[in-house]
């Protein structure tokens, strides 16, 4: 038996050899009558397109590995906010759904079942083709309290990186420390007021420079832009994501034993400290792992704004294969990026699902 | 907030969740209906509607269902279509336990003939048939043709990949089943069919043309192989050991343990997820209208894309969004009815 085991192993591995060797001269004969070799120098050359939107600098003439970077960049940044949002959502939807009262739990059964029951691309173009129909031009842009909304881009009054960092630390702080204290004594009211106006008095010292947008010819300048195509894919993953983490939400809720929401009741805690304290914690472990599997999908279908021209991993990867014809050098590192992501995603989930189960009696 | 203050809170909730919903319902109804150019109006009176866009319907149907297949020859794609539909259907109907009693044999052979013919339809040169091209397959048949061909070439594919990774005596052989089966389930489907179209062609000797339309359907079977197999493991993890011990003291051999112990409480116990696995790779199909392959949202978006048209947008896809929601809820009934079963 043993014999015979290795001799199949060994039988695998030679087979799969072959075949690699047959693909690579097959590539190669390929290549070589179009006049090309396989050459991952090509990512040093010129990019020579421009991409609408950036988290780092780049222009047109940088390389092609700065692009895809870049590219890379807006895949982690949209597959990101669409994470939060869709989690949002789909909590809130999923809670609805258990809702005591019909006429929410049908609407939010109404939402989940119309949205689940269609293919994201589908969802992805019918919120286009409505963003395109209804946002006016610059020229009419919708703007309410300094944000500006038109069919090229959101922009939102901006405050500097350095001043928001140090606003945002400041109230993470008071939060922080009010947190520690549960009950609000007179010495507690008397120094969370010093505290304030300290606040009070460095905010009217420094007056924060706020980046407003400004219509400058066609277009507007300033402020922080956020593209159309963006909020579209945003929109899109939000929904459809959202839909699934609901469903997700709703089997975790209704297998909570109803025992434990009776005694929680019984005990007089009100409502919202039920759904909370309760019927959440318990919930979350039991929907984890689906829920990371939804993280882990929601990452995946960033790709499909190639569709409506966000400039994400796949979307520049794409225009690299048009213009230079190497598709195997290419399609290699953009695969690679996403497989080592979702692998250091997944694992990042795993352990958090470990720590979630660490206190649980099982 | 005090039990009081929740239920009259919850009374709220509930009134204004009713005027949502009868609001909704008013506007859809409206939209459809009340505001509507009915069937026989005419294009121009469209522009300056608030509803629904009957007339459009009525003159792109078959350019949605079949997009440039040639005009004379619908009833071809026609027939494969519904040849492929009325598969899905008694199938799943048989899943569900509903209706029909076929057996398996008897299934397959129908699925294998369907399938054949279906293609030949498309296809056409022979039997008198007029050649078609695939660059002018669209719509309804390409969407059903990729996704069942994909699907039920990638489930043997992909029970077979779950032996491997599961069952096999060699480690070399588990290592790279679940190498493949792991590293495909961490990149999209976009990515995969951009191999498809790009790569292989690169990877095929030059002698085979290998066209868009067979290389996205090769890698979408090697693509839906990796989820199959994750299902199938999970089900071949769960049936207990002593089942093939026991198979094995009576003295079958490994691949009879397999082929008729194991795999069958396998299988019945994947089935759910194998179900799920079946739905997503469904929808996901019309991914391939970003290579260019006109599958039915992409001819949707072709009938509205006619200069005459344009306003016609929400009309195309709603009709689009209208089929997918009908046949996913079709599948994902024949799933409860397996659960429901399976609980018996």
């Amino acid at each position: 038996m043993r014999v015979k085991h290795t001799v199949l192993s060994g039988l695998f591995v030679i087979t799969l050899g072959v075949a690699f060797t047959l693909i690579a001269w097959s590539v190669h004969n390929n290549l070589k009558s179009a006049g090309l070799e396989l050459d991952f120098g090509v990512f040093w050359d010129s990019a020579g397109f421009d991409v609408s939107e950036r988290l780092i600098p780049y222009d047109a003439g940088d390389s092609y590995a700065r692009v895809i970077i870049t590219g890379f960049l807006n895949t982690l940044l949209l597959a990101l906010t669409s994470i939060i949002t869709a989690s949002i959502l789909g909590v809130w939807v999923g809670f609805l759904s258990v809702s005591s009262r019909w006429s929410i739990r049908t609407l939010a059964w109404g939402f989940v079942e119309l949205l689940r029951n269609q293919p994201k691309i589908l969802v992805l173009l019918i919120l286009f083709v409505v963003m395109v129909q209804t946002l006016p031009p610059v020229s009419s842009a919708w703007s309410i309290g300094g944000v500006v909304l038109s069919n090229r881009a959101l922009l939102i009054p901006a405050i500097p990186l350095g001043d928001g960092i140090l606003i945002l630390g400041y109230v993470a702080a008071v939060l922080v420390w009010l947190r520690r204290r549960p009950h609000l004594t007179p010495s507690l009211l008397w120094s969370s007021l010093v505290i304030i106006a300290v606040a009070g008095w460095l905010l009217l010292r420094t007056e924060v420079p706020i980046d407003r947008p400004i219509r400058e010819g066609f277009d507007y300048r300033g402020g922080l832009r956020i593209s159309t195509q963006f909020l579209i894919m945003l929109l899109c993953l939000t929904l459809y994501h959202g839909a699934q983490i609901a469903e997700v939400v709703r089997g975790g809720i209704q297998a909570i034993p109803m025992g434990q929401i009776d005694a929680a009741r019984a005990l007089g805690l009100p409502p919202n400290r039920v759904r909370w304290l309760i019927i959440w914690p318990q919930t979350l472990r039991l929907i984890f792992p689906p829920l990371s599997n939804q993280y882990i999908n929601t990452f995946k279908n960033t790709s499909i704004a190639i569709a409506v021209g966000y400039s994400d991993l796949m979307s520049v990867t794409g225009t690299m294969i048009n213009q230079t014809f190497r598709p195997i050098e290419a399609m290699s590192v953009t695969i690679g990026l996403y497989m080592v992501s979702c692998l250091i995603i997944a694992a990042g989930l795993n352990r958090l699902n470990h720590r979630l189960n660490r206190h649980s009696r099982a | 907030m005090t039990w009081r203050a929740a239920y009259f809170r919850d009374r709220l909730l509930n009134g204004i969740g009713l005027v949502a919903l009868v609001w909704i319902l008013w506007w859809a109804f409206d939209w459809l209906i009340v505001s509507a150019i009915g069937w026989g109006g005419d294009r121009a009176s469209c522009l300056n509607a608030t509803g629904a866009c009957w007339p459009f319907w009525a003159e792109k149907w078959r350019l949605m269902l079949f997009g440039t297949y040639p005009f004379e020859s619908h009833w071809r794609p026609m027939a494969a279509s519904l040849i492929l539909l009325t598969l899905v259907g008694v199938t799943g109907c048989q899943c569900a336990r509903v209706i029909f009693r076929f057996s398996v044999r008897t299934l397959s052979v129908f699925w294998v003939l369907g399938c054949i013919v279906s293609v030949i339809l498309m296809a056409g040169g022979i039997f008198g048939l007029s050649p078609v091209p695939t660059t002018r397959w669209n719509g309804l048949p390409v969407l059903l043709l990729l996704a069942i061909l994909s699907l039920i070439l990638a489930l043997p594919l992909g029970i077979g990949l779950a032996i491997a990774r599961v069952k096999s005596q060699s480690a070399v052989i588990r290592i790279a089943a679940a190498i493949f089966v792991d590293g495909m389930r961490a990149i999209p489907m976009v990515s995969v069919l951009f191999v498809g179209i790009f790569v292989l062609p690169l990877v095929f000797p030059r002698q085979v043309n290998l066209d868009p339309m067979w290389s996205t359907l090769l890698v979408l079977i090697v693509f839906h192989a990796a989820y199959v197999a994750e299902d199938v493991r999970a089900g071949l993890e769960s049936v207990p050991a002593g089942q093939s011990d026991a198979a094995l003291a009576l003295g079958l051999t490994r691949m009879q343990v397999i082929r008729h112990v194991v795999l069958p409480q396998a299988l019945t116990q994947a089935l759910p997820a194998l179900l799920n696995t079946i739905i997503g790779a469904y929808k996901d199909t019309s991914l391939v209208l970003i290579l260019g392959l006109f599958d039915l949202v992409a001819t949707a978006r072709m009938a509205f894309s006619d200069p005459l048209w344009q306003r016609q947008a929400l009309e195309a896809y709603v009709l689009v969004g209208l089929w997918f929601f009908v046949s996913c809820r079709f599948l994902s009934w024949v799933g409860r009815r397996i659960d429901q079963s399976s609980v018996r």
